[in-house]
């Protein structure tokens, strides 16, 4: 069974600028687009001039603002962004104030280009189309069921579906251990936003970086680190363990190598460009095998989550 | 009371229930939207599905998708799981939607087209073929043919003496003269033009010195190319009007806005397609319809097929 999308209207309630170049941006979201939501899902980001037409205005409800913008759709810029943005769901949380309950998702974004800056704009108050929730989502819930070991290995901007997902653990009663690697333009990320939350939802962080953070750390590659620590593990062990992945390709290839000389079971997260972001195009592809039979998955659908064993990494860098 | 609009149109006998095409390959097999919430097929007039060859294609190696200023590349190389899977699997979800279908075939050679062409003959719920003789994204195939008349030309009639279905000759706007090559497929046979496919280009990263793409070229589609596509559609309209000839044009390339789909079909398109616009919003077919309706009747128009070639030209 495929899962349903919805083509919603959320609402900015805060977009914190972390440094030059990230920020986090919180949205509320309908309760029904927010209980569908599983870590390592995706939503797909409008971002265009049309951010300008919606800005500052309020709306009592979702319908009168979907009727606002289906009036002024028709005024965007003929110059813009046609594309919308893949971003993962950093975190997804409900907020309580007194009766009123409010679904909130978390979007980690690094500014790169137009689209993002735009995004990086957005204040309170200001309206912002997604298609949500997208994708196959990291499979955890096995892991719950069957009480296997979780460890999480993450890369700089991979740390952003993960926060999602060990809050999902931790709800589920399993406390992953979490080795996290990054460089020094993202260490003021790590201090200022997320090394308390890591903390409290993980057994334990193990950082690799090349920058000193207050924490133990090991000066080299965040898959060192996690050889250290799977090469002193028994069969039996290894068995029970399962690895979810998400970080910059070339240390996917490496987690997806270690997986496969330990024989553990390992889940990551791609990335590719996108443009339609549920299945239509046929845009964002990755090779994939299965037994000899190789062919290209739509990282939209079938993934971005994939078991590492299926993947075929590009040979050309 | 407001007067009743009709955004029906007809293209030789085949009603559709407003001129709104999702455009070949930007809609998968009808699948895919449908799992938006609310969304609904049957809000599109009629839905182009995605190109067809005999054999599976594997397509391009990704990147195969960038963005450029208001619009986008493509090199996806025509991947589709070829014709016997796509009928065991596809075909048969199809006549759970209540509107028009149409196939769209391509091939390596002029007998793979027309081997298609009657793998199709079977299956009623695809009421015509458009044959994808532009595709810029394969080696072999496609474009070959669609910019060489006689070559055109051979294609077309190959398909013609293999299917009863109504043929739709899509054409490439990566050409001197369009018209040659619209001519070349009406003489063939063709009962319907449909232009523009996507525009040669190229994208290039600065800091790598490589093509973002891996094919290094694709197909630049978007509100990017709407001009370059307005004057090519009122190009063939011109050809078609001065021949006498009964052939509906579908006018496509970079429609956002239902201004966009209006001056379409007054260039001279009897309806229009979307692609690159769904992707912005997925409920484009929906707004553009309701929009058209309130356009025609601020207007006092009752019937959309008027406005279809009512440019007029300045005179000098």
């Amino acid at each position: 069974m495929r899962r349903r999308i919805y083509n919603t209207e959320t609402r900015v309630l805060d977009n914190i600028a972390i440094n030059e170049d990230y920020f986090k941006l919180k949205v509320r979201v309908e309760k029904k687009v927010f209980e569908k939501a599983q870590p390592g899902q995706f939503a797909q980001i409008q971002c265009s001039q049309e951010i300008e037409v919606r800005k500052n205005r309020k709306f009592e409800d979702h319908s009168e603002l979907a009727n606002y913008i289906r009036l002024n759709i028709d005024k965007l810029n003929e110059s813009q962004l046609i594309l919308r943005r893949p971003i993962c769901i950093h975190n997804a949380y409900k907020e309580k104030d007194g009766r009123k309950v409010t679904h909130i998702f978390e979007f980690l974004i690094r500014k790169k280009r137009k689209g993002t800056e735009l995004l990086s704009k957005l204040k309170h108050g200001d309206n912002l189309n997604i298609l949500a929730p997208l994708g196959n989502p990291f499979g955890y819930k096995k892991s719950v069921d069957e009480g296997r070991e979780v460890l999480i290995v993450a890369g700089g901007m991979g740390i952003a579906p993960i926060v999602f997902l060990c809050n999902k653990l931790i709800e589920n009663g399993v406390r992953p251990t979490i080795f996290f690697g990054f460089e020094e333009d993202f260490s003021i990320n790590y201090h200022s936003t997320m090394r308390k939350d890591l903390r409290a939802l993980s057994k334990k962080v193990h950082i690799a970086s090349n920058t000193l953070v207050e924490d133990v750390f090991v000066n080299g590659f965040v898959t060192d680190i996690l050889v250290d620590h799977l090469k002193k593990l028994s069969r039996k062990k290894l068995d029970a363990i399962d690895i979810f992945s998400c970080g910059p390709t070339p240390m996917l290839k490496v987690v997806a190598a270690i997986a496969e000389q330990y024989d553990v079971n390992c889940e990551m997260s791609l990335e590719e460009r996108m443009a339609c972001g549920f299945g239509a195009c046929m845009g964002c592809v990755c090779k994939t095998k299965n037994n000899d039979d190789e062919k290209y998955k739509r990282v939209c659908v079938e993934g971005p989550v994939f078991n590492s064993k299926e993947i075929i990494f590009a040979t050309q860098s | 009371m407001p007067h009743k609009v009709s955004l029906s149109v007809n293209l030789k006998g085949l009603t559709l229930k407003n001129p709104l095409i999702s455009a070949s390959g930007t809609f998968g097999f009808a699948e895919d939207f449908q799992r938006i919430n609310t969304f609904k097929n049957e809000d599109i007039g009629a839905i182009t599905l995605k190109s067809i060859s005999l054999k599976p294609r594997m397509g391009n190696p990704p990147p195969r998708i960038v963005e450029t200023p208001s619009g986008m590349l493509n090199s996806i190389g025509l991947e589709n799981p070829g014709v016997a899977l796509f009928k065991e699997k596809h075909v048969v979800k199809l006549k759970k939607y209540d509107t028009v279908f149409f196939g769209n075939i391509v091939g390596s050679t002029i007998d793979e087209y027309a081997k298609v062409a009657r793998e199709f003959n079977d299956i009623d719920a695809v009421s015509a073929l458009e044959v994808n003789i532009s595709c810029p994204n394969v080696k072999e195939g496609g474009i070959a043919f669609g910019t060489d008349p006689k070559q055109s030309y051979k294609v077309i009639s190959g398909v013609r003496k293999n299917t009863d279905k109504l043929i739709i000759a899509k054409l490439t706007p990566n050409v001197t003269d369009i018209v040659k090559i619209a001519e070349a497929c009406i003489d063939a046979g063709a009962d319907m033009v449909s232009l523009i496919n996507t525009v040669n280009a190229m994208a290039i990263d600065i800091n790598t010195r490589r093509p973002v793409l891996f094919n290094n070229k694709g197909g630049l589609s978007g509100p990017s190319i709407k001009p370059i596509a307005i004057y090519l559609v009122n190009c063939v309209y011109n050809y078609i009007k001065e021949n006498k000839l009964d052939i509906p044009i579908i006018g496509m390339g970079g429609i956002l806005t239902y201004e966009d789909a209006l001056e379409f079909m007054i260039a001279g398109a009897s309806a229009v397609s979307i692609g690159t616009g769904s992707f912005y919003d997925p409920f484009i077919y929906k707004r553009l319809s309701k929009k058209m309706t309130e356009y025609l009747r601020s207007k006092n128009i009752y019937d959309i097929n008027e406005i279809v070639g009512s440019v007029e030209m300045n005179k000098h």
